[in-house]
Order: structure tokens, then C-alpha cells, then sequence
């Protein structure tokens, strides 16, 4: 367990998340919004994995793994492994060019506040532990 | 399905996947596996075509579905998009139901990708890599670096007369047009190579710009002011909604 190495993820996550909140204003911009989003899932996803002592890897496939695994285990409410995944396609479609058809037609608001919920619930799992240590250290 | 793709896992899945609907589409294998230069990280491409837009394919793990319609991809391909023309040129049809024949037949599948376009799209991804450079996530950095140096490389092979093949082979490609350091660059991104941290990611960055300039300055400054100015416009509604 890292958990300044968990607080270093999710800060990432939240500067990646108020990024992509100003992508979603108009004049929108998909593309860096959605990859934002992405990153940002992923840094909570390792940020977790390190307050649960769980092996992650630099792979996308993996990080989705270990988002179903923390939700099977029970460690956070929801599963967004399969939201991991449908961004990272999302994300592809843009990085060959121009913006696809799906990405155009993306709810850019309910995607960031949905993460934006995403971690703050991932905050408060970090606090607690954070706390925890402060107590056993003192 | 010709022996090469009946030996891809993926594509197999997806084609089950696909049974029932397989007359209103038609699938193109894609990308390095279409090559046979993919590595243990890359993804499937597949290419799925047709006459309206496809919703709720069963897509497999590892599987990277690209989706249009014919209409769109015809118009893409006159825009001179090179992903399209790579496509054309290299895609390898797994099922075909007749509208990948009727577009290799059109006039548009002829036509040579634009290389500016790339200097637009490197140049929007580097701006991305920039930010992501600066709130420091060098793993995300990185990958947007490999798809700005990718395009960068895409650029200067079609400026140069040289149509770009996959991402692993287009180190050789930019090697032979005189880019080594490019070349290095590119495969060092691609393959995950320990780098020297911040400091390689800084190199690149601005590798690319000067690259972006040399390819196009006007360009690369038109899409600058357009990035430039959007953020103006929205740092100055950040700041009125406080």
C-alpha cells in the first residue's frame, strides 16, 4: 500500500477532470475531453489499486481488469471497467484523425460529471486510509 | 475470410458476433495486424462499413472498431484523409458484401492524402501532450507524443511521395527519407523503452514542434492561434463564472 503514490494519481485525476470539464464547454472540444476522461478514470483505477496493495500494470486491459476487480472485491460501488474501455475506443477514433460519429454525438457534461463523482468517491476511500495511517503513526 | 485473417482470434469473434447482419456491412481488417507487424500491445483494427450507421456490434476484447458509413468514408477519402486512403490501399476486406469492391472502384479511393492535414492533426495532439507534460502524467504524455510523432512521420512520408504502412514499419519508412532521430523517437514511445523520464518527454515535444514548423509553419500557426484562442474564450467564461 502507496498512499502518497494513490494521492499523486488521484491529484492527477482531478487536473485531468477540471481539464476536461472546460473541454465540455462550448466551443466543445471532444477530443481532448474524452482523452482527459480516460486518463483520468486510470489514474483513480491505479490510484485505488495502490490504497489495495493490487499489482497494476501500463496496459489498458489491465487497468479495466483491476476497475472490475475493485468493484467485485467491493472496494468502490461501481465497475467502470466496461466504461474504460468504450472511452478508450472513443479516444482512438479521434487520435487517427478526425472525430467519429460517436464521439461527436457524446454527452461531454454527464461523461465529466460522472467522473467527477467517480472520484470523489475514490477520495473519500483514500481519506479514510490516509487517516488510518495518520492514527497508527501517531 | 482469407487464411491470414481466419488466424486472428478477434476478428473470428467479431465475425460470430456479426452473424445475421453480415449482408448490410462489410469488414476490413486494418492497422498492423492487416500488415502482420503487430506486436503483443496492439490492438485489432477493423474497418466496418455500411449504407446506414451500425449500432450495437458485439465488439471483442482487443478488437478496435472503426465505424462508417459508405457515404462518410467516400467523403473522407476526397477530403484526403490518409487513414481512409491507408485503408484502400492496405485494408485487408474480411467480408465483403459488395460496398468495399463498389469503393475500391471510385475515383475517390485514387486520391493522394493530404500531408497538411497531419500537420493539423500532430499539432492538436501535441498541444494535448503539452498539457499533459505540464500537470505531469508522463504515461499519458507519452502516448499522445507516440500519436503526434505518428502523424508527424504520416506527414513527412506524404509530403515526400511515400505512402505511410503501419505504425511499426514507419520508423524504416521516415529512416530512409532522412528523419533518424524521428525514427528513434517514434519507436522509443512505441515500445514502452525506459526513457529518461521528463527529460525525453521535453525532447520530443519540442522535437515535434520544430518538426511541425518544417513541414508546414503556416499551418502549424493557424492551428496554434485556433487552439490559443479557444483557450482564451474559456478562461474568460472560468473566470466570469466565479
Amino acid at each position: 500500500m502507496d498512499l502518497e503514490q494513490a494521492r499523486n494519481h488521484l491529484d492527477l485525476a482531478r487536473k485531468q477532470c477540471d481539464k476536461a470539464a472546460t473541454d465540455s464547454w462550448e466551443p466543445q472540444e471532444p477530443a481532448s475531453c474524452v482523452t482527459n476522461v480516460f486518463y483520468a478514470y486510470e489514474n483513480v483505477i491505479v490510484a485505488l489499486a495502490e490504497c489495495f496493495t493490487i499489482k497494476w500494470k501500463k496496459n489498458h486491459y489491465d487497468k479495466a481488469d483491476v476497475a472490475a476487480q475493485l468493484a467485485k472485491e467491493g472496494r468502490i460501488t461501481t465497475d467502470v471497467s466496461q466504461e474504460l474501455l468504450r472511452l478508450n475506443t472513443l479516444r482512438k477514433d479521434v487520435s487517427y484523425g478526425e472525430p467519429g460519429h460517436d464521439l461527436i454525438n457524446e454527452d461531454l457534461e454527464g461523461l465529466v460529471s460522472e467522473l467527477e463523482s467517480f472520484i470523489d468517491e475514490s477520495d473519500e476511500i483514500l481519506s479514510k486510509l490516509e487517516d488510518q495511517e495518520t492514527d497508527e503513526d501517531g | 475470410m482469407d487464411r491470414a485473417t481466419e488466424l486472428i482470434p478477434e476478428v473470428k469473434a467479431f465475425m460470430r458476433g456479426i452473424e445475421g447482419i453480415g449482408n448490410d456491412l462489410c469488414v476490413v481488417l486494418v492497422g498492423s495486424a492487416a500488415r502482420e507487424t503487430q506486436t503483443e500491445n496492439s490492438d485489432v483494427d477493423l474497418l466496418v462499413i455500411s449504407k446506414e450507421p451500425t449500432t450495437d456490434l458485439d465488439v471483442p476484447r482487443r478488437v478496435h472498431l472503426v465505424r462508417a458509413t459508405y457515404d462518410d468514408f467516400l467523403k473522407q477519402l476526397e477530403r484526403g484523409e490518409d487513414f481512409e486512403a491507408w485503408c484502400v490501399r492496405l485494408g485487408v476486406p474480411v467480408h465483403d458484401n459488395g460496398l468495399w469492391s463498389e469503393i475500391l472502384a471510385r475515383p475517390e479511393s485514387k486520391v493522394w492524402p493530404s500531408w497538411r492535414k497531419k500537420v493539423v492533426h500532430g499539432a492538436t495532439r501535441l498541444f494535448l501532450a503539452s498539457e499533459l507534460i505540464e500537470i505531469g502524467d508522463p504515461e499519458a504524455s507519452a502516448e499522445e507524443l507516440l500519436y503526434t510523432t505518428g502523424h508527424i512521420a504520416r506527414g513527412l512520408l506524404l509530403k515526400n511521395n511515400v505512402f505511410p504502412l503501419s505504425r511499426p514499419e514507419l520508423e524504416d519508412q521516415v529512416r530512409a527519407i532522412g528523419y533518424p532521430h524521428l525514427a528513434a523517437m517514434h519507436q522509443q514511445l512505441r515500445t514502452n523503452a525506459d526513457n529518461d523520464g521528463g527529460d525525453f518527454l521535453r525532447r520530443c515535444q519540442l522535437y515535434s514542434k520544430r518538426l511541425l514548423v518544417h513541414l508546414s509553419a503556416e499551418d502549424y500557426r493557424n492551428c496554434s492561434k485556433e487552439i490559443e484562442k479557444k483557450k482564451r474564450t474559456k478562461l474568460h467564461k472560468k473566470a466570469n463564472s466565479k
